[in-house]
This record gives C-alpha cells, sequence and structure tokens, in this order.
C-alpha cells in the first residue's frame, strides 16, 4: 500500500498539518512571556481555526474576527472577513480543515490514542448543527443581540469555542497572575467543552469539524465550487468501496466526490488499489471527474 | 504509515509538552527567584537590625541615660522619620547630662545608625519593585498628553490626587463599555477621599480624531464625565498602555504613580470585579495616609 505513487500532499499530510500551525502560531516565545503579539500580522486572518488570543498566533481568527466586527457599533457586515472567507474556501475548501487547521489536527493527534474507535455514520444528523453554529451563533447573535449603544458580544467565542481556552485562556493564565484572577464560572463551562471535545476525539474521528465548527460549516457550502476538488476516475474506478470505508467524514467519494464533508484528507486515494482518485485544481474540463453512478 | 503515524504522535506530544513546560518552567522559576530575592532581602535587613543593636549596646550605660530622658510622646511622625535623626534630635536634648566625649561617641552613633536606617529604607522599595514588576512595571510612565478636550495632562495627575484609578479601554469594547457609568460613579464616590477615575482608551492615542469622537459618544452616552486622557502611542506611556492585553483593565496609581495591587481585569459592573478594585484603593489610602 505504501509503495504506491501517492500524491505528496496526501503522503506529507501529518507534515503539513504540524507545519501549518507552526506557522499559524509562530511567536513561541510569546508562550512563556504570556503575551500576545499584536503587531500588523493580526490584521489578517488565518485560513484555519486558531485563537487571536493565543501567545503564539500569527494572524487573527476567521471567525472571531467576523463576530467582533459585526459586534461592534459601527459595523453591521464584515466585508472584509467575509471576502477572505470566501476567497479561502473558494481557493481551497475544506482542504484547510484537512490540512490547515491547528484544531483540526489537535482533533487527529488525540485520535491516535490507542481506544476503541467509534464509526459516526449514525450520527450523520448530527453534522447539521454546525451550520446552525454559524448562522446563530456567528452571524445572528452578535448581530443581533446587542445593548442599547449597538454592540454585541463575539457568542461562539464565548461560550462555545474550545480552541480558545486551549490556546488562549490555559496558556495566558499560566504565566499571567491578571489573567489567573479573572477566571471565572466561563472559563469553567469552557474548559468542559474543551474536555469533552479531548475525550470525544480520542473516540471519534474530528468531532468538533463534523458537528460544531462554524468555519467547517462556511468552508463547506464553498466545497463544491472550489477550486481544489477530488476527480474519480470512472475507468479505472472497480467499484469496490474501499474508499468509502476508508473515510472518515462518513463520504462516498465515488457518489459525491465533492461533499460539503470531505476535507480532501486523501485517505480514499491510499485505500483505492486501483488509484482512481486523484486531486484536481483549478478551473477546466471535468466532465472526466463527473461520477454516472446516480 | 506506520512510522508516519509514530512521528506524529511524537511531535505532537512533544508539542504539547514544551508548551505546558514552557508555561510551569517560567512561573515556577519566577517564583523561586523571586522568593530567593525576598529571603536575600530579609537577611540583611535583619543584619543592619543587629548592626544597629550592636552599635547601641556598646555604650549602653550612655543611651540608657539618653533614652530616660526621651519625651514619651512617639507620635507618628517620629515613628516615620529615620531612627538615627530621631536618636541625634534626643541626644541633642539631653546635651547638658553629657561630657563633650559622651556627646560626641553619641552623636556619631547615632549618625552611624542613621547610615543604616538609610539603607534598610533603600531595601524597602526595592522590594516593593520587585513585586510590582510583576505586575508590568512599577510606575506609570513619564508622559505628556492631554485630556479629550486638548488640555494639557502630565504626570503631574498623580500627585495631585491620593490615589488615582486609571481604567484602559477601547471603543469596540463592549465589557469597557458597559462599565463606563460604573466608572463614572466610583469616580463620584472617591472624589471625597483624594481620589480620581481616568480613562485611557488606546484608539484616542496620538489624538486619533476618529477615535476621540467615537469616545465622546460613548461617554456621553453612558453619563460619564470623569477625564480620558491621550499621549503618543510611541511614547513609554504608550507601550504601556498597548502592552496590555486583557480589556477592561484597571490599574490603581498611588501619589507618585506606583502601581498599587495587582491590575483588575474585567469589568467593575461585576461585584466581584468592584470588590477587588476597592482593595486595591485601600491598600493606597492606607498608604498615602501613612505617609
Amino acid at each position: 500500500m505504501d509503495k504506491k505513487k501517492l500524491n505528496p500532499l496526501a503522503r506529507f499530510r501529518g507534515f503539513i498539518q504540524a507545519g501549518a500551525t507552526l506557522l499559524t502560531n509562530l511567536h513561541l516565545p510569546n508562550f512563556a512571556k504570556g503575551t500576545l503579539y499584536q503587531g500588523s500580522g493580526k490584521y489578517v486572518c488565518v485560513p484555519g481555526l486558531n485563537c487571536y488570543s493565543c501567545p503564539g498566533a500569527a494572524g487573527a481568527c476567521p471567525v472571531g474576527a467576523f463576530q467582533a466586527v459585526i459586534g461592534s457599533s459601527k459595523f453591521r457586515f464584515s466585508y472584509y472577513i467575509t471576502g477572505i472567507l470566501i476567497l479561502f474556501g473558494v481557493l481551497l475548501g475544506r482542504f484547510i480543515c484537512g490540512f490547515l487547521c491547528p484544531f483540526g489536527w489537535f482533533q487527529e493527534l488525540l485520535h491516535k490514542i490507542p481506544s476503541p474507535k467509534l464509526s459516526t455514520k449514525k450520527l450523520k444528523p448530527l453534522r447539521y448543527l454546525k451550520y446552525a453554529v454559524l448562522l446563530v451563533m456567528v452571524v445572528l447573535l452578535p448581530l443581533l443581540a446587542v445593548n442599547e449603544l449597538g454592540m454585541g458580544d463575539p457568542f461562539f467565542c464565548k461560550y462555545l469555542c474550545p480552541q480558545g481556552v486551549l490556546e488562549g485562556a490555559i496558556p495566558l493564565s499560566l504565566t499571567n497572575a491578571g489573567i489567573r484572577a479573572a477566571l471565572g464560572k466561563l472559563f469553567t463551562w469552557k474548559a468542559c467543552i474543551l474536555l469533552a471535545v479531548i475525550v470525544g476525539s480520542v473516540v471519534f474521528y474530528r468531532p468538533f469539524c463534523k458537528w460544531l465548527c462554524p468555519l467547517g460549516a462556511f468552508y463547506a457550502l464553498l466545497n463544491k465550487v472550489s477550486l481544489f476538488q477530488m476527480r474519480v476516475d470512472t475507468h479505472k474506478c472497480v467499484s469496490c468501496g474501499a474508499c468509502a470505508k476508508a473515510c472518515k467524514m462518513d463520504v462516498d467519494i465515488t457518489k459525491t466526490p465533492n461533499h460539503a464533508e470531505c476535507i480532501r484528507c486523501g485517505m480514499c486515494m491510499k485505500a483505492c488499489p486501483t488509484d482512481a482518485i486523484q486531486y484536481k485544481f483549478g478551473l477546466g474540463d471535468k466532465s472526466n471527474t463527473e461520477t454516472t453512478k446516480e | 504509515m506506520k512510522l508516519n503515524r509514530v512521528t506524529a504522535l511524537f511531535l505532537g506530544l512533544v508539542l504539547a509538552f514544551s508548551l505546558a513546560a514552557c508555561g510551569q518552567g517560567a512561573s515556577s522559576a519566577s517564583a523561586s527567584s523571586s522568593a530567593s530575592s525576598a529571603a536575600a532581602e530579609a537577611k540583611t535587613e535583619e543584619q543592619l537590625l543587629a548592626e544597629e543593636n550592636e552599635i547601641l549596646s556598646a555604650n549602653d550605660a550612655l543611651w540608657e541615660k539618653v533614652f530616660s530622658s526621651m519625651d514619651k510622646n512617639v507620635t507618628e511622625t517620629t515613628l516615620s522619620t529615620n531612627y538615627g535623626d530621631f536618636l541625634l534630635s534626643a541626644v541633642e536634648k539631653a546635651k547638658d547630662q553629657f561630657s563633650d566625649e559622651e556627646y560626641k561617641t553619641l552623636t556619631t552613633d547615632a549618625e552611624k545608625i542613621r547610615a543604616i536606617e538609610e539603607q534598610i529604607a533603600a531595601l524597602a522599595p526595592a522590594e516593593d519593585a520587585a513585586s510590582g514588576a510583576a505586575a508590568q512595571g512599577t510606575a506609570f510612565p513619564q508622559f505628556e498628553g492631554s485630556d479629550l478636550e486638548g488640555n494639557p495632562v502630565d504626570n503631574s495627575l498623580f500627585a495631585g490626587n491620593a490615589f488615582t484609578v486609571v481604567n484602559f479601554w477601547f471603543n469596540g469594547c463592549k465589557p469597557c463599555v458597559e462599565e463606563l457609568d460604573d466608572l463614572n460613579a466610583l469616580n463620584e464616590k472617591i472624589k471625597a477621599q483624594g481620589g480620581e477615575v481616568v480613562g485611557i482608551n488606546t484608539e484616542t492615542l496620538d489624538s486619533n480624531q476618529q477615535g476621540i469622537d467615537a469616545a465622546k459618544k460613548l461617554l456621553a452616552a453612558k453619563g460619564a464625565s470623569y477625564r480620558n486622557i491621550y499621549f503618543a502611542s510611541g511614547s513609554e506611556a504608550g507601550k504601556f498602555a498597548l502592552n496590555i492585553m486583557a480589556f477592561p483593565t484597571t490599574y490603581v496609581f498611588d501619589r507618585d504613580g506606583n502601581v498599587v495591587g495587582q491590575p483588575l481585569l474585567g469589568g467593575i459592573d461585576k461585584e466581584e470585579n468592584l470588590a477587588a478594585l476597592q482593595k486595591n484603593i485601600d491598600a493606597a489610602l492606607a498608604k498615602d495616609s501613612a505617609k
């Protein structure tokens, strides 16, 4: 299986994830100092879910930035961040989840811990939860649940995001007494969420990505139109079903090669006995890639 | 593939552990260093006090005479002045009870003690500085700026108050804006105690007109009339303000512009935060009245 000529992207995915996480959190000395980088890099969003308040963070979190802007009294909508998100989504789609997102990598590493692994196939309806999180916590509540001055809270960051606790609250409170003193009920609540995600990640594959992540939901909406696509060569495919079995995101790639849940991890490519599945990037003729199964 | 897995897992663990190690290592190292330096200071202070006692006991009989002649009304002021000076004045008063030579020994002793007292006094602020350093700098940096109306303001601001509550905020910060009315109420309350609330809005630095206009609007909407000031972002004070990473942050400064206690993170519209701030205010007041 390893001898097969596998696309280098899929082959070195773990290293790409590690590299992306490092690049996203480049300011490593800040972990020891307990301070944040506040330079001009923070005017740009990173592609993955990565807390602005991580001491090492080199850029802003797109979900956090979006909420901050529409929650402010000055603006009703953030064209700049929506534009960045659409750009990322159209260029790469959920490839970002599979390769560039630090929190996705974190969950995958946890999943490598030996334990009984459970299938999420029967939990498919939970997938739609993340669209609700995107719509309600990221867009509607920050926009509508405002005080008399038109200021809203970043509801997703404040009440749900486990990445904020992992990257922001925990490292900062270890080195900063003021922040340690400020930890309260909200921290306890979100630490519980983080703990649940950690335990969940050991038994399930990427539970947060599948069910809760609003950023993944946004990229999922653009997955079908993104320039990065999967291509199934119907002439090579022997319909053995190995790909669908290998897929940990519960996608049957032969039926829906550009399913909203596909994070382009390439596990189906590894499993395919005839090399029928390939990455494809760019515009151009897709006639060869379309399935004729349905 | 197995190798890949193992390396990935290993890398992940290394990252996780190094992260944990960094945080813990740094905090425990700083804790132990501050503990050891505090021990060193305590020891030297003890040594110095022992030296003073030696000096006094060397000429025991003479000093007994001085002490018995002393005015027994020890007031706050006598306690806070240098003990050496205090002895000198006592010797001066009882001068006629001693021969010239005895008087000379007593004054030299008292002068020695005064020198030692000065050393001890020098130790105390150093200790304050060490504990304050943990709270990002000990004193508010020298600055020249102005309030939102354009009136010039500088460090003399602190000297005019028994204590100054400095609140750092910015326009887009919801918890900051929501405590503006509470800060105004606090300002009215502490006026009688010689205190003042001063706001520093990081969006108004460098007299950024847009930021100032927005800040004024928010202050007016919340009925806050206490002073808000700004200065150049490149100045030391500007760096102090921009290094703050959690908003709102509220400091209490004493008359000399030194930080009192730990800065408070979070709005004082929450009861427990107000209580934490009150603790710092009480400490600052006690410090000021002890002077």
